[in-house]
């Protein structure tokens, strides 16, 4: 026990960078992490609040709606998407965390059994979830407790069995992230095999889960379709549901069973395979039989550029969580063009969609790109080989521009899919057809920029594994909220006026945010220029 | 060919690291740089190579201030760290055509240069695969290899030998003193004290970030061994 509380110390310690807050000798540092942890306070607080009145507006409208029976359904759905995004964040930590991890050599040879080495990465594995599932179920928990008439049961279940809603979604994803894995290691491009599969999956599922989510509007049909819906998405959802809020002994026994047998499973499977497991994912095709043959040559910016980019798609992890913006964007424009407006808009069950799409469709496009951020961490994704970046003889600028032209490389792609698919499908003038490419185009430059800068001023070259910095790190948190800030801007300035009723066009809005954007490109590009070297020598 | 100027660099935290070193090293020397571990070698070493910042001192690489004109500095030298982290993601001649790319190795001589080194150090057949299923020795092979394709006037080394295999070792040797022979200079970091004592025409000792001793190697040893020397040095605190 001692062992894996000991193990699973140095992991936690590792993975959430604690100790640098308060042990780090640079005061900056120091407040740096400490700004970091706020910051994920912050957003953690956030997600509550979101969970709280997503949960509440939900239970107000079935109160007006004299449905209260379906009042039981809040903290379903709820746990039905806390399993989802499980589920889905899992999938791409299980290499990293589970297998693949880069002090594999050291852990193993610790006088610790296998099964207690295994044991400290599922446990570090589950407390993350753990986590997320309470931030976002108890509010709902709360919601439930407020406003409708649970059993007394309730009270006494709903927290106990908050301690095994993660235990399926993360087995399901330890599966398929390692069968992925697995898979991949057989061929010799295994990123390029590994990053596909789980970019097709994920847009699967997305699909499928909002597939999942049309209800019909009949009222009499309404608690059939809305428990039809939950079974869809996640089926073991009704169970709890059936255990945890109408009493039933058998489904709730069901539920728990099923958990934990799954759960267990998982630690005897993988304590039984984790070492030729390991062996097999990590190992690496060698031929050694290089013949040297005239090789192409070019500038020092394309060496550096081609570089990076092969740094980027050697990590699935990476591009997963930096293209996904671009590829629902792409998916979301072809739908567009493809069903039509009308369809999708109804498709996606949002309100007055039409007239928004319409007007905001460059905006949306941009919103996209926010997502899509590759260089928030690509100065710390240097880690130890940050001393190549600052011994070679190349200008910093074209150093930083190199990182710049991987993000553009991911993005303007998918502006210029966007936008012809947004013209044939809103048939645009010319004016707002050139807006439909001007704006996103702007907006990517912004955020690329943006994103570089703050992973220059906060930068951590420390990372054990590539999650912390491409999930977790401060400037991947902190250029996602320039981001969001960015598209909130005319957003907000236009409910502005509409309350104070003043009269504003959104065309012309958006063509001043435009122009706005490519003066805050200018000078991002501008100071990234005038203090990149002080900014890389400082780091 | 490389002159350090009163050279101090305070981390923060307050610890001095360098504290006020001088030393030059002219072309056709080999420069051992010799000190206990946190005596303030690597952290000289790396701000000579550009990769860390200094406050305090100048550093100068064949006349240039290495502060006013980095790139020019670094383009003159080739600096190898005592661990090669290196890209791991790519092969070893993609690898090496980056340097060759940077550093802007003309194509006719690219391949030829590399074959050259690459010959010598038993890596050719090798530079095919993804420097991630390298040896730690192999890795530390490529990465002279890299430093010594751009011909540097200035090779940078901490702790050059560590990881290589005897044949690695005695072959960088030979390929040192024929760099030396060329006009080159070289400065490195050592622990093994035999190997300065054989292959140094110039010795410096550093100690808590001072310099305690510098200059040819036979006055720095005097009648006794370096060994002994520095023991007597170290111990005298």
């Amino acid at each position: 026990m001692n062992d894996l509380l000991a193990l699973l110390k140095v992991q936690v310690l590792a993975f959430f960078d604690i100790n640098a807050a308060f042990h780090a000798k640079d005061k900056g540092e120091r407040r740096k992490k400490l700004l970091l942890s706020g910051l994920m306070l912050l957003s953690m607080a956030m997600i509550m609040g979101m969970s709280f009145g997503y949960s509440f507006m939900l239970a107000d409208a079935l109160k007006k709606a004299g449905m209260t029976e379906l009042l039981e359904y809040v903290p379903g759905l709820m746990m039905a998407s806390a399993c989802l995004a499980t589920f889905f964040t899992t999938i791409y930590k299980t290499h990293g965390v589970l297998v693949g991890f880069r002090d594999y050599d050291q852990i193993m040879s610790l006088p610790v059994t296998v099964r207690t080495v295994i044991a400290s990465r599922v446990l570090l594995l589950y407390l993350m979830n753990l986590f997320f599932t309470l931030i976002i179920m108890v509010p709902a928990g709360i919601v439930y407790g407020m406003e409708g008439s649970p059993q007394p049961a309730f009270y006494g279940l709903f927290p106990l069995t908050l301690f095994v809603v993660p235990l399926l979604p993360i087995v399901g994803a330890a599966v398929l992230g390692i069968g992925i894995s697995l898979v991949s290691s057989r061929f010799r491009h295994r990123n390029a095999v590994n990053l596909i599969t789980s970019l097709t999956l994920t847009l699967a599922v997305i699909i499928l889960s909002m597939g999942a989510g049309e209800m019909s509007a009949d009222f009499q049909t309404v608690s059939a379709a809305v428990a039809d819906a939950i079974g869809k998405a996640y089926p073991p959802a009704l169970w709890y549901l059936d255990g945890v809020c109408r009493g039933n002994l058998g489904a709730l026994g069901l539920f728990l069973g099923v958990s934990a047998a799954v759960f267990g499973l998982l630690v005897w499977g993988f304590s039984r395979f984790f070492q030729p497991l390991q062996s097999r994912l990590t190992a690496h095709h060698r031929t050694a039989d290089y013949r040297l043959r005239p090789m192409k040559t070019g500038s020092p910016f394309r060496a550096l550029y081609v570089k990076e980019l092969t740094r980027y798609g050697a990590s699935p992890l990476y591009v997963m969580n930096t293209a996904i913006g671009a590829a629902l964007g792409v998916l979301f424009c072809f739908g567009m063009a493809f069903f039509g407006q009308e369809k999708l808009a109804a498709f996606l069950e949002l309100p007055g969609s039409l007239v928004m799409m319409r007007t905001f469709a460059p905006l949306i496009v941009a919103g996209f790109m926010a997502l899509t951020c590759t260089t928030a961490s690509s100065i710390s994704m240097e880690g130890r080989n940050l001393w190549i970046m600052k011994s070679i003889p190349v200008e910093p600028f074209t150093l930083l521009m190199s990182k710049l032209a991987v993000n553009l490389t991911v993005q303007l792609p998918a502006v210029l899919l966007c936008g012809l698919a947004l013209v044939f499908a809103l048939k645009p003038s010319s004016f707002e057809g050139l807006q439909l490419f001007l704006m996103p185009a702007f907006f990517s430059v912004f955020i690329a920029a943006a994103g570089l800068m703050i992973n220059l001023k906060t930068p951590n070259f420390t990372w054990a594994s590539e999650t912390v910095v491409i999930k977790q790190s401060m400037s991947v948190f902190l250029s996602l909220a320039a981001g969001m800030a960015g598209i909130g801007l005319p957003v907000a300035a236009l409910a502005l006026a509409g309350y104070f009723k003043v009269p504003m066009s959104a065309a012309g809005l958006l063509w001043n945010f435009t122009m706005l954007m490519g003066f805050v490109d200018f000078v991002l590009l501008s100071l990234l220029w005038e203090h990149g070297e002080r900014w890389i020598s400082a780091l | 060919m490389l002159q350090i100027n009163n050279l101090s660099k305070t981390y923060q935290g307050g610890k001095k690291a360098v504290d006020g070193l001088s030393l030059e090293v002219c072309p056709g020397d080999i420069f051992g740089f010799i000190g206990h571990n946190g005596a303030g070698k690597t952290t000289t070493i790396r701000a000579v190579t550009g990769v860390l910042a200094f406050e305090e001192g100048e550093i100068r690489i064949n006349g240039k201030d290495l502060r006013r004109e980095p790139v020019l500095c670094k383009s003159m030298m080739a600096y190898i760290p005592d661990n090669p982290d290196l890209y791991e993601h790519l092969t070893g001649i993609q690898y090496l055509n980056f340097i060759g790319d940077i550093f802007r190795i003309p194509k006719g001589e690219r391949v030829e240069r590399i074959r050259g080194f690459a010959d010598r150090f038993e890596l050719t057949a090798d530079l095919g695969d993804l420097i991630a299923s390298y040896s730690h020795g192999m890795k530390q092979k490529l990465a002279i290899i890299g430093a010594l394709i751009h011909q540097p006037r200035l090779l940078v080394l901490d702790e050059p030998f560590v990881g290589l295999d005897p044949k690695a070792a005695f072959t960088l040797k030979t390929i040192m003193h024929e760099l030396c022979g060329q006009g080159c200079a070289i400065f490195f970091s050592t622990h093994i004290l035999e190997v300065a004592e054989k292959l140094c025409n110039k010795i410096a000792i550093i100690r808590k970030g001072k310099l305690a001793a510098c200059g040819p190697t036979d006055q720095v040893r005097g009648d006794g061994s370096l060994e002994s020397m520095f023991l007597e040095l170290i111990d005298h605190e």
